[in-house]
């Protein structure tokens, strides 16, 4: 309980760093008024924005307020809609609070993780046990090849090629958007291939360690069945190092979807940071910021607790 | 005739008033289903403000109309919301509105709602961004009687009748009623009604069968809209852009890049139709105001003009054409006719430096910093090939390409004020759509006035008391007059080597065979003009 508990600190800890840092960023970068309304806006209405905004009161007490305001839960208003024209004193009525902006978004982000890690985690496993099983085999060499390939290839030329391949010249799935399920294949793929790839070679690595064990050949001796061995044995024991993988793509897809979702403008979250950081939209890129933080912290969280669940013989917090 | 069959009479008259009735309707309805534009950015918000740039809310003018509007074939004005207009003097303008027109919440376009409508775009207090094009004045609007509506500007302004082609009219009841949905729920008088935006995906209107152009002899465009919704997708890649044309998706592309659209218009199904628009690629080179003193002796600006090979600039540029010498095309009031291009000639530079050399200038010190911003396309190649024409002639160079946070500090004047010593050529990108040089001359060479950050020349780096002296008479002028002083001054300028224009851009857009597409320099997209080819 204490090593739970020391992690959940530690991870509070991590988040309060990481709003901190995007605040700091976020008025280090020139005058918040002045990149959300560009070089042409008059000084009336960046003042107007400025007053609205508390982009007057000194960097600490906006700092104290902003952190305040997470605790209860407030991100503020985007400054997106008529922020520097509508009275400032019904912006709490009248203004889009950016967590609502946010939260809209998540959905779309967790549909597209879920999808890539559906496909990614079961092939790659797959991939992996099977080049494991049959060391320096063909099937070996072809998975090592797809999967440095899937680790290798940019993300950006692979979404390209999906759409020209299946939405233009077979016309069997949209170009990208958001609706049926359909919509989300082709960035699905996209967004899987580096996570196939990496789960693959981890998969490989550690059951090939495992194959090497005296319990397998024990095993093997005894006429336990090969893949009652690679499945059941050798697997079961292999995976802390697979879920560790898994959790890791998992984040990186949380955090590393922008590309994936501007190409196929998946509405989720990183289109969202993408365009909160075009228009300077300094609630939404923090709270943006601040939620996808929250999200990995959660979700490296849950691997750590999960390794217990998968190997009860694994005391956590203990030094060896 | 008995009773019974007299009903029964009455009720086939009836129900074939019925089938005709409907059967008209259904004639004057849209034949099409939606009109899909797959669209390079999402809006800032959908504002009435909004509407004065196409880039600002792609389609907007769908919803939203204007009193009057730029025809996009003869680009003069015609009449939209209003029907009439005249000049009383140099700053009134009066409109007589069109009759029987409703906004799409169901109130009336009356006077009083016009006036109130334009008050709330040109505010001061609101500070929207069409005050980018505002004029020498404050512009206010007042309702004369039921159908009059005067519009003046605190000074003497030439330029009123562009400037009230701009701003959307906008239902005063939204404003009055629900002031926050004006800025994502446009309620307008055009031919289609908004319909929702989905934040991130698109934003969507239906056909109003309620439109005035229906009826009236005078409406804009093919008065009879062939498709019954529009949808504008919001999809930042040209790639993707490009291919939901391909794959049937969308009907039209809006600013794919030029390669994009040459190669999916190789393909039989599609055409890439360009046009001019009013954006202008220069270079502005720090000069009299806090510049280094070298920039300020008028061999080195022409030698560093006369270094670069604007034809090469604007070919890299693609979708482009080299500028006349001067920012605004053909037509412009104060065009210059007898201007021609920088000329692209290194030995002339070299020769230039010499002379300058051999008077005492540290030529050899010179290191001009090519900057452009990240937002600008192609640009990274752009100040590079820039960079290494001037090294052609023997003149260093710093090359930069900045974020719009870093870049657009400086370009004001209290930013580059604290640069003292700056050798600084600015390489980005203007618009020049109102017709007329006043605004332009005065946003670049006026002297700006460090004591009014946000003033008209907020970002000129030149201060020369003659020509803003000339620029004040020129600006308060009209008619042919106005247009030989511009003239006059345009040459000054040109002859100064204050700026160099380096490409006329052209957009394109990739369109579904089978559709006519007919549009301005403002690229318009506007179902209107949109119609099935004969």
């Amino acid at each position: 309980m204490a090593y739970y508990l020391r992690r959940a600190g530690n991870s509070l800890l991590l988040l309060l760093l990481t709003v901190s840092f995007v605040f700091i960023a976020g008025r280090m970068i020139g005058d918040p008024a002045l990149n959300m309304l560009g070089p042409g806006a008059s000084e009336v209405a960046l003042e107007k924005l400025r007053r609205a905004a508390g982009l007057n009161d000194p960097i600490w007490l906006q700092y104290i307020r902003y952190v305040g305001n997470l605790l209860t839960g407030d991100f503020g208003v985007s400054y997106r809609f008529g922020y520097s024209v509508l009275p400032s004193e019904d912006l709490d009525e009248i203004g889009q609070p950016v967590i609502d902006i946010v939260i809209e978004r998540l959905p779309a982000t967790f549909l597209l993780a879920a999808v890539a890690m559906g496909v990614a985690v079961p092939l790659g496993v797959l991939m992996g046990v099977v080049a494991a099983a049959h060391p320096r085999s063909v099937a070996d060499r072809i998975v090592t090849i797809i999967a440095l390939a899937g680790v290798s290839v940019v993300q950006f030329w692979l979404g390209l090629m999906l759409i020209v391949f299946f939405a233009v010249q077979l016309g069997w799935l949209p170009t990208g958007g958001y609706g049926g399920f359909h919509h989300v294949i082709l960035p699905a793929l996209t967004l899987a291939a580096r996570p196939i790839g990496r789960i693959a070679q981890i998969t490989r690595s550690a059951m090939l360690d495992e194959m090497s064990k005296p319990y397998v050949v024990t095993a093997r001796a005894k006429g336990v069945r090969e893949w009652q061995i690679v499945f059941v044995h050798a697997l079961k024991n292999a995976a802390v190092p697979i879920i560790t993988m898994i959790g890791d793509e998992l984040s990186a897809l949380l955090t590393g979807a922008i590309l994936v979702e501007k190409i196929f403008a998946w509405p989720g979250i990183g289109l969202l940071i993408i365009d909160s950081l075009t228009r300077s939209d300094l609630p939404l890129i923090q709270a943006s910021i601040a939620v996808v933080a929250t999200l990995v912290v959660v979700v490296n969280l849950m691997v750590d607790f999960s390794y217990r669940l998968v190997n009860p013989r694994i005391k956590l917090g203990t030094r060896a | 005739m008995t009773k019974l069959s007299r009903v029964f009479g009455f009720a086939a008259i009836s129900a074939i008033i019925a089938v005709v009735v409907a059967s008209s309707s259904l004639l004057a309805a849209p034949m099409k289903g939606t009109l899909v534009v797959a669209v390079n950015q999402e809006p800032q918000d959908l504002a009435a403000q909004g509407a004065y740039k196409e880039i600002n809310a792609p389609g907007l003018r769908n919803v939203l109309e204007t009193l009057i509007a730029v025809d996009p074939v003869s680009g003069e004005f015609i009449p939209v919301l209003a029907t009439d207009w005249e000049r009383i003097d140099g700053s009134t303008l009066r409109f007589t509105i069109r009759d029987g027109v409703s906004f799409h919440d169901g109130t009336d376009m009356s006077s009083e709602a016009v006036a109130e409508s334009i008050n709330w775009v040109w505010s001061l207090e609101n500070a929207f961004t069409i005050q980018e094009y505002a004029g020498p004045g404050e512009i206010t609007a007042a309702a004369i009687d039921d159908s009059t509506v005067e519009v003046r500007s605190s000074e003497p302004d030439p330029l009123l009748e562009f400037r009230m082609s701009l701003n959307g009219i906008s239902s005063p009841a939204q404003l009055a009623n629900n002031p926050a949905r004006h800025f994502d729920t446009p309620v307008g008088t055009g031919p289609y009604s908004f319909v929702e935006w989905k934040q991130g995906q698109y934003w969507s209107a239906t056909y109003n069968a309620d439109w005035w152009g229906l009826e009236a002899d005078d409406a804009y465009g093919t008065t009879k809209p062939e498709f019954a919704d529009l949808k504008f997708v919001f999809r930042s890649e040209d790639a993707a852009r490009v291919a939901m044309v391909q794959s049937g998706e969308s009907q039209l592309a809006m600013f794919p890049s030029a390669d994009e659209c040459a190669r999916a218009a190789d393909e039989e199904g599609y055409s890439c139709v360009t046009g001019p628009s009013t954006t202008y690629l220069y270079g502005r080179l720090d000069h009299s105001l806090h510049a280094d003193e070298r920039l300020q002796d008028p061999r080195i600006r022409e030698a560093i003009f006369a270094a670069i090979d604007i034809e090469g600039i604007a070919d890299l540029y693609g979708m482009a054409s080299v500028p006349q010498g001067q920012l605004g095309a053909r037509g412009t009031i104060g065009f210059n006719d007898a201007l021609q291009p920088y000329a692209y000639n290194p030995e002339r530079a070299m020769e230039l430096l010499e002379a300058a050399k051999s008077d005492g200038v540290d030529v050899d010190g010179l290191k001009i910093e090519v900057v452009g911003r990240d937002t600008t396309p192609r640009i990274k190649p752009i100040v590079e090939a820039i960079g290494a024409m001037l090294g052609l002639s023997n003149i260093g160079s710093d090359i930069r390409v900045q974020t719009p946070a870093e870049f657009n500090p400086r370009v004001r004047i209290t930013g580059y004020s604290n640069e003292p010593g700056r050798q600084m050529m600015q390489v980005h990108v203007k618009q020049n759509p109102s017709g007329d040089y006043g605004l332009l001359l005065l946003s670049n060479y006026a002297c700006p006035n460090i004591d009014d950050p946000t003033g008209p020349s907020r970002s000129s780096v030149y201060c020369d008391e003659e020509f803003d002296s000339q620029l004040s008479e020129a600006l308060a002028s009209f008619g042919d007059e106005r247009g030989e002083r511009m003239r006059e001054l345009v040459q000054y300028v040109h002859d100064r080597h204050l700026i160099v224009p380096l490409a006329l851009l052209d957009r394109g857009h990739l369109v579904e065979a089978g559709l006519d597409f007919t549009f301005g320099t403002d690229h318009r997209i506007q179902a209107v003009y949109l119609a099935s080819a004969e």
